[in-house]
């Protein structure tokens, strides 16, 4: 097992250096000299010379790459343009806030996909399951930023019930998790659905039956136990895609995380914000991923990795 | 020939059969219809202001009610077809190109090229795809050009994949073997004998990145990455109108719906493909 982990993650170096690697060329593939985009056009000549010297600007390229990397190691991203402040101080405050959405919405999208897969397994073919289909499929096609708005519509202007924008405190989570996880919930159902279907044709189920069990126990204890194994896969993988769709949400909502830091970044061109988002928000996708595989070795105890 | 109609046929029974497939194959025909006719069926000047006539509820006239600078909606979201449906297709096909060629190359040679080209793949597959679209975007500049470009970049991996997967099981075959042996170079061999037989995951993925690209679209226009004003652009026209949201709400329903709509189409049509042309999801 921690073979395994540590196999797993030195898989993760190659992604690693592309992430820092994309995060480094976006300077110099921009238009405009490095220098001006990393200190904006009202800096003093001092303060140039300076950075120049920091990022090793004056050097060959790859030589840079290293610094660029030395410096991130020290969790040095340099100074926001536009804000004047480090770029770390900034990601600090953003992170938890898009966390906070992820978390809620990937929570959700298990509590409710599992609950309506099931259901609808149980219930096959009947209207309940037709209905949860017809719903998962306009889950998965609907834009998330669209329901956001939606739900928007419905619970800030015309009902007054929850806040529209801003953070702080759990009434500010719920809608953007609403939106961020109806296709988490329409992905988990349909794969919940398909799961139990299989697990109920096996052996052990119809031996189960054949002694008598309630269909209660049937599958709550012996199903789903079994069947829940690929869905836990795949909710490590949304969590991932959760973080990077909570980018999208956040400007909806106005919540200062990591998505609205890095679009205003990208707008205003400030680019070590942009830079520092980016290798953050990939590096925590891929934490996310790596739990979620780690987690699922775990747990399933017909795997075994050297 | 006697394979290609049958593959036909029952795509018509598929077709005839299953609601779904035939619905998607509705909504898509009936989008592709409304992007080709737009100049004529648009009712009017998608861009022309008319400021006597702003935030106006949808009526006779205006249908779908106007914007903020009294632009008709109807008007707005029939051109925008067009926007959603050429980036939908360009973007695809960069992807389904460049895909393509580099999966066939590794499948086919193997080697040290297999490794590299699926490492790299592998690399850039590792990335959400949004946060790569939006972090190319930003080296590109923002605009539509750059987001079929970003598309492309980000999901080239998926279809390199499958391509390489199919050319090596393809490469080994009876008929492949034979046509070498008949003294077929590699560039014919891969063209004219294995790519057609490699062909249908890759249609229906692609049919299924469709509706990923047009989504992806929409997002970047509403993130003010992807079209620009005054281009009428679904999700730039979700992010004018949110604005508005307590005075005009169809300025922000009514673009949204025909996102959904036409990515229900794409995700439906994609559904029916597979199950018609993988005989592992025949029913």
């Amino acid at each position: 097992m921690l073979k395994y982990a540590l196999k797993r993650i030195a898989l993760m170096l190659p992604v690693l250096l592309g992430i820092t690697l994309v995060a480094f060329l976006l300077l110099h593939a921009a238009p405009g000299q490095p220098i001006d985009l990393l200190a904006g056009d009202r800096t003093p000549p001092e303060t140039r010379a300076l950075l120049v010297k920091k990022w090793g600007l004056d050097r060959p390229l790859p030589v840079q790459y290293l610094q660029f990397l030395t410096n991130l190691v020290h969790g040095d991203l340099g100074r926001s343009i536009l804000q004047n402040r480090p770029v770390t101080l900034l990601l600090k405050t953003a992170l938890p806030i898009t966390l906070e959405v992820g978390l809620f919405g990937i929570a959700l999208s298990a509590v409710a996909g599992i609950a309506i897969g099931v259901v609808s397994a149980v219930r096959r073919d009947t209207l309940v399951d037709q209905a949860a289909l017809v719903g998962a499929l306009l889950g998965i096609s609907m834009p998330n930023f669209w329901l956001a708005l939606i739900l928007m519509y419905l619970f800030s202007v015309r009902w007054q019930l929850l806040p529209s924008s801003g953070y702080g405190g759990i009434r500010h989570v719920i809608l953007p998790g609403l939106a961020l996880a109806a296709g988490g919930v329409a992905l988990i159902a349909r794969l919940t659905r398909s799961s139990v279907l299989e697990v109920l044709s096996q052996d052990y189920i119809r031996t189960a039956r054949a002694k008598g069990l309630p269909e209660r126990l049937v599958i709550y204890r012996h199903a789903l136990k079994n069947a829940l194994m690929p869905v836990v896969t795949v909710l490590g993988l949304r969590l991932g895609y959760m973080i990077a769709g909570a980018v999208v949400l956040e400007v909806v909502f106005s919540r200062p995380g990591m998505g609205r830091l890095m679009v205003n970044a990208i707008l205003s061109r400030d680019y070590p914000v942009v830079q520092g988002t980016l290798v953050v928000l990939a590096l925590s996708v891929m934490l996310a991923n790596l739990v979620a595989d780690l987690l699922y070795t775990a747990i399933d105890p017909r795997i075994h990795y050297q | 020939m006697a394979q290609k109609s049958s593959v036909w046929r029952r795509g018509a029974r598929l077709l005839l059969q299953r609601k779904s497939a035939l619905a998607g194959a509705v909504i898509m025909l009936l989008f592709t219809l409304i992007a080709l006719l737009a100049p004529w069926i648009s009712p009017h000047d998608p861009l022309k202001q008319d400021l006597n006539l702003v935030l106006q509820a949808p009526s006779a006239t205006h249908l779908f009610g106007t914007d903020d600078f009294g632009r008709d909606i109807l008007s707005r979201v029939i051109w925008g077809s067009r926007i959603s449906l050429t980036v939908g297709l360009i973007a695809v096909g960069i992807g389904l190109i460049v895909g393509t060629t580099l999966g066939a190359i590794a499948g086919y040679k193997g080697g040290w090229l297999d490794y590299l080209i699926l490492g790299v793949a592998d690399t850039v597959w590792a990335f959400p795809e949004i946060l790569l679209a939006i972090a190319l975007v930003a080296i590109l500049q923002p605009g539509l050009g750059s987001a079929m470009i970003a598309l492309g970049i980000v999901t080239w991996p998926q279809y390199a994949r499958v391509a390489r997967g199919q050319f090596m099981a393809l490469r080994n075959q009876d008929f492949v073997v034979a046509a070498k042996s008949l003294g077929a170079r590699d560039l014919r061999l891969i063209w004219t004998h294995i790519l057609p037989n490699a062909l249908s995951p890759l249609i229906v993925l692609a049919t299924m990145g469709m509706a990923g690209a047009i989504l992806v679209e929409a997002s970047l226009s509403f993130l003010g990455l992807g079209a620009q004003p005054p281009q009428p652009s679904w999700g730039a026209m979700l992010s004018a109108g949110r604005t508005f949201i307590y005075q005009a709400p169809w300025l922000t329903f009514i673009p949204g719906g025909a996102i959904m709509l036409t990515v229900l189409g794409f995700n439906l049509l994609g559904d029916a493909l597979r199950d018609l042309l993988d005989p592992r999801h025949r029913t």
